[in-house]
């Protein structure tokens, strides 16, 4: 039996797909959200808020998503929360390159706000499955 | 859709749509900037300003309902990456087009599906695609490429299974390999389905690994829309879904129309552009090649009358250029004489349609040719894509070859000049011994070492420089970009710190080394062009070799001379092998017991007619590198035989020669043949003949060695290791060798008798020599007091300055060989 995904904490830095991804996560797939608009401050706020799964932005100045990920393996209070990352660029390459660094999987952008839960919820459950 | 929601997504999306002016003007400050060449910084900020921008715009449109955004931004983006920075720099114009496109959707965003969202839930099944896959890898393969083109997919691992959920809910086609391994009767129950299908209107696509005529047959027959074989092409997979979901092409057919009727062609055109043709409508022939050049149709259609030139000198006209031989020629015409519709199709034409023709005939007929002109301008395109790209890549390791690498060279070099980048730098990186492992593993192992090596490189550089395999075990990096020789420095030493770990060969691990050379390149340097720094890294490489491996040197200038000299030198060695230009001179060896002259060691001089004398120090590694030293070899062999056999007919005797044999030489298959050959040809006894071998050539391959100093030792030649005590020496190894005499190295003779640590060395090496049953010769042997220690310590022959310096033949001979009175002693 999959758990269900309550909370998520959701990296992104551009304030539109925030606003839309929030709207899509929360109004269609009912999940709990939490904003971070930058890999720093994810690494703060993750700690505390432990939350079920982190979807991330690959691409993000400073600290991008894959080097966010890496810095949360290090912590223990983190390094079991599953990170689905979201990019423009879905090369096969990449994609694989994204799983092996220890993701659960990858969401296109440019995504669909009526799917975005259906599709974080597949990967979710794919990801239990294996 | 629920209201909340709706009302939510139209306020976000208005948002988005009141900044889309700012991105548009944000588009065209780094469009601007970024053509400025980085000496200035703003320029290259700017670039990655505009990429990153563009980059965001792809990745957000379609998520906020204007598709068209993320298309153009997204084919914008990649034309710029695709694009050398000089090429886009010197030529962005090439990309306006594009941008004009894109600066457009920014200004009147068209309202596309809201991100699929409204079809989702419009009609669940618009997208819907179900694919019958038993492969799990290959369902994965579809899955994902079907998903990231938008479609919603359902994947089936029987047609059983899907057959059930057809009967539930439709899909909009349908996907499957031909025969799964569970269907018995599969061809009946495939044709079962196939009419389930049919009478539901859904399209079936087969891709299918099979490729025989009767299932092919089957699946025209089953009414199949398309027939794809396996490995399916990605692209040519989702274009062929688009075009039978959408009923027509995702990149429009082109027609072509020439006719004088400008009423007829608005007709034709509105039908065409009805099925998703593009039309160009031209009443003026004479700017028909223009036409072709800019629009690029796929399709002419001509009026066979017109004022100004018949469709069928029009037609010859375009034939007349074999580059527009692909595009099918159809003439219109209400002529319906026969012999005129055979003339236009023997002259230009593909085919010929009588006047009057209603519209939607003229359509059916045309949509054909469009899509079976498609079909053979998408081959064409994809043999030339690969071939190319077969042209520019060594099949080996798909890395870049020499020749792809001499261009990209030459452009990096460019943006050097050009003050694009600072530096740049090529580097050679080789495997040192590699011929050994090839030799020990077999070619097929030695291959797979090359292509780990080639994947070991291109994941530990950074992705920016270009990595490529000119050839051989040798691989060239290319670093378009570098800010210093500091980073020279970093690199060479990172580049030799991957072969820190062994590389998997068969069963083994071998530990190897590198050896590098670099040619750093800076815009001062304008005269060197690519060829030149090939060769400069070249040089470079050679002498890391031949500092001892494992090492990197870079360029410097007053290598260069050295380079020019040796090139000379090696074309000059060549002419000197024809011309004959060597002689032979001979150093004595002497008994220590009782001063007798028992042989000799051949050495060679080269007489350059412009230089003069050339010391062997000089050309030998000349040779060695070039390719000669095999025929230099042969040279002395040869001659030394017949010099032999000269004193046997002048003198009735002859005094033992040994002869220097390079590894090379030694390594050849046929070289004890070779000896035993020459032996006879010049009727000398292989007694008169001894050979000196380095200890290194003979460990390279033990067995096939022993075996050829056997041999060698049957025809009664005798073998000496030379420069013992030099490499790699090792006494056990030695007893395995059937040999005759140790040559000790004159570098351990050189010192004495001053160097106690050189005596005690060559105490121990006479020693065990002895203790094996060898005889021992002390090379350079330059005075009494080295002649008296060497006696002492009981060494059996010398060899040096002291005796006799090398001496041409005539000196030789009247002083050795012409005393009648049988042996010959040391005079001194």
């Amino acid at each position: 039996m999959t758990p269900p995904i309550q909370k998520i904490v959701y990296v992104e830095d551009e304030p539109d797909i925030q606003a839309i991804a929030q709207m899509a996560l929360e109004s269609i797939g009912g999940f709990n959200v939490i904003l971070c608009s930058s890999g720093k401050e994810a690494l703060d706020i993750i700690p505390v808020e432990k939350p079920d799964l982190i979807l991330m932005d690959v691409m993000m100045p400073e600290m991008d998503g894959p080097s966010t990920m890496e810095a949360l393996r290090q912590d223990p209070l983190c390094q079991d929360i599953p990170v689905a990352f979201m990019t423009a660029k879905v090369q096969k390459s990449e994609i694989d390159e994204f799983v092996q660094l220890g993701a659960i999987g990858v969401i296109p952008k440019p995504f669909d706000p009526m799917t975005l839960s259906d599709e974080v919820r597949g990967l979710w459950a794919k990801a239990h499955k294996d | 859709m629920d209201e909340v929601v709706k009302e939510k997504l139209s306020s976000i999306r208005a948002r988005y749509q009141a900044q889309l002016e700012q991105k548009a003007e944000q588009l065209e400050l780094f469009w601007q900037q970024s053509k400025i060449p980085p000496t200035v910084a703003v320029g290259e900020t700017a670039l990655s300003e505009l990429l990153h921008l563009l980059h965001r715009l792809a990745g957000s449109g379609r998520t906020f309902g204007f598709p068209d955004i993320s298309s153009v931004a997204l084919e914008l983006d990649r034309s710029i990456r695709d694009m050398d920075i000089t090429e886009y720099r010197s030529d962005p114009e090439a990309l306006l087009p594009l941008k004009q496109k894109l600066l457009k959707c920014l200004a009147q965003p068209v309202e596309g599906d809201y991100g699929g969202a409204d079809r989702h839930f419009r009609k669940d099944t618009e997208y819907l695609v179900y694919v019958v896959e038993d492969d799990p890898a290959m369902g994965e393969w579809f899955h994902q490429a079907l998903h990231s083109h938008g479609y919603d997919v359902c994947m089936f691992r029987s047609l059983a299974e899907m057959r059930e959920r057809f009967l539930k809910q439709r899909p909009r086609l349908v996907i499957m390999d031909v025969i799964l391994p569970e269907d018995v009767s599969a061809e009946l129950r495939v044709c079962e389905d196939m009419r389930l299908f049919n009478d539901a209107n859904v399209p079936v696509v087969i891709v299918s690994s099979r490729s025989e005529f009767n299932t092919r047959l089957m699946a025209v027959r089953a009414g199949v829309r398309a027939y794809l074989t396996k490995p399916v092409n990605q692209t040519t997979m989702i274009s062929c879904l688009h075009e039978i979901i959408e009923e027509q092409p995702s990149d429009p057919y082109r027609i072509l129309l020439v006719d004088d009727d400008e009423d007829l062609i608005n007709i034709y055109r509105l039908n065409l552009e009805e099925a998703g043709v593009k039309v160009y409508g031209l009443t003026e022939p004479q700017r028909t090649l223009e036409v072709l050049e800019s629009f690029r149709p796929e399709l002419v259609v001509l009026d066979l009358h017109m004022p100004v030139c018949s469709g069928l000198e029009l037609g010859q006209v375009i034939r007349q250029q074999v580059r527009y031989a692909n595009i099918p020629i159809v003439f219109l015409s209400a002529d319906s004489s026969e012999d005129i519709q055979l003339e236009a199709i023997r002259l230009a034409g593909d085919d010929y349609i009588n006047k009057p023709i209603e519209p939607w005939r003229l359509r059916t007929n045309l949509l054909a040719r469009l899509k079976r002109a498609r079909m053979v301008n998408q081959y064409v395109s994809e043999l030339v894509k690969e071939i190319s790209f077969k042209e520019q890549h060594d099949a080996l390791t798909g890395l870049p070859n020499k020749m792809q690498l001499e261009s990209r060279l030459k452009l990096a070099m460019r943006n050097v000049r050009e003050g694009v980048r600072k530096h740049m730098a090529l580097f050679l990186v080789d495997i040192d011994n590699f011929q050994q492992v090839n030799d020990a593993y077999g070619h097929e192992l030695g291959d797979q070492l090359l292509v780990d090596m080639a994947k070991r490189l291109e994941s530990s550089l950074p992705h920016s420089c270009i990595v490529s395999r000119p050839g051989g075990d040798e691989f060239a990096i290319l670093f378009k970009s570098m800010t210093g020789p500091h980073q020279v420095v970093h690199y060479s030493e990172r580049l030799l710190e991957l072969c820190d770990l062994p590389f998997v060969v068969g069963a083994d691990e071998v530990k190897l080394s590198f050896s590098i050379g670099v040619a750093p390149y800076s815009a001062h340097m304008r005269a060197i062009d690519s060829k030149t720094l090939f060769k400069q890294a070249d040089t470079a490489l050679f002498r890391a070799k031949g500092s001892g491996k494992n090492d990197y040197v870079i360029f410097e200038s007053r290598m260069e001379s050295e380079l020019i000299a040796r090139v000379t030198l090696a074309s000059d060695l060549r002419k000197a092998l024809q011309n004959d230009e060597f002689h032979l001179v001979f150093q004595p060896q002497v008994r220590l017991d009782n001063n007798d002259i028992v042989g000799a060691e051949v050495l060679i001089r080269w007489e350059h007619p412009r230089r003069g004398l050339v010391p062997p120090c000089e050309f030998i590694p000349v040779a060695e590198s070039h390719g000669l030293i095999e025929r230099l070899g042969e040279y002395v062999l040869r001659s030394s035989i017949r010099y032999l056999a000269k004193c046997l007919s002048s003198f009735s005797r002859a005094i033992p020669l040994a002869v220097n044999v390079s590894p090379r030489q030694f390594a050849a298959p046929e070289f004890v043949e070779q000896i035993a050959e020459l032996l006879n040809e010049y009727d000398v006894d292989g007694g008169l003949l001894e050979l000196e071998i380095t200890e290194s050539a003979l460990a390279h391959d033990i067995d096939t060695a022993v075996n050829k100093l056997n041999r060698l030792r049957k025809l009664g030649v005798r073998v000496a290791v030379d420069d013992f005590g030099t490499g790699f020496s090792n006494m056990a190894s030695l007893k395995r060798y059937p040999v005759d005499m140790i040559k000790i190295d004159r570098s351990f003779i050189r010192d004495l008798p001053h160097d106690e640590d050189d005596l005690a060395i060559v105490t121990a090496i006479i020693e065990m020599g002895h203790a094996l049953g060898l005889k021992l010769l002390a090379e350079g042997v330059e005075n009494e007091e080295q002649m008296q220690m060497m006696r002492e310590r009981k060494c059996d022959l010398v060899q040096g300055f002291y005796i006799s310096r090398p001496m041409p033949a005539d000196a030789f001979e009247s002083q050795y060989i012409e005393n009648l009175h049988g042996s010959s002693k040391l005079t001194r």
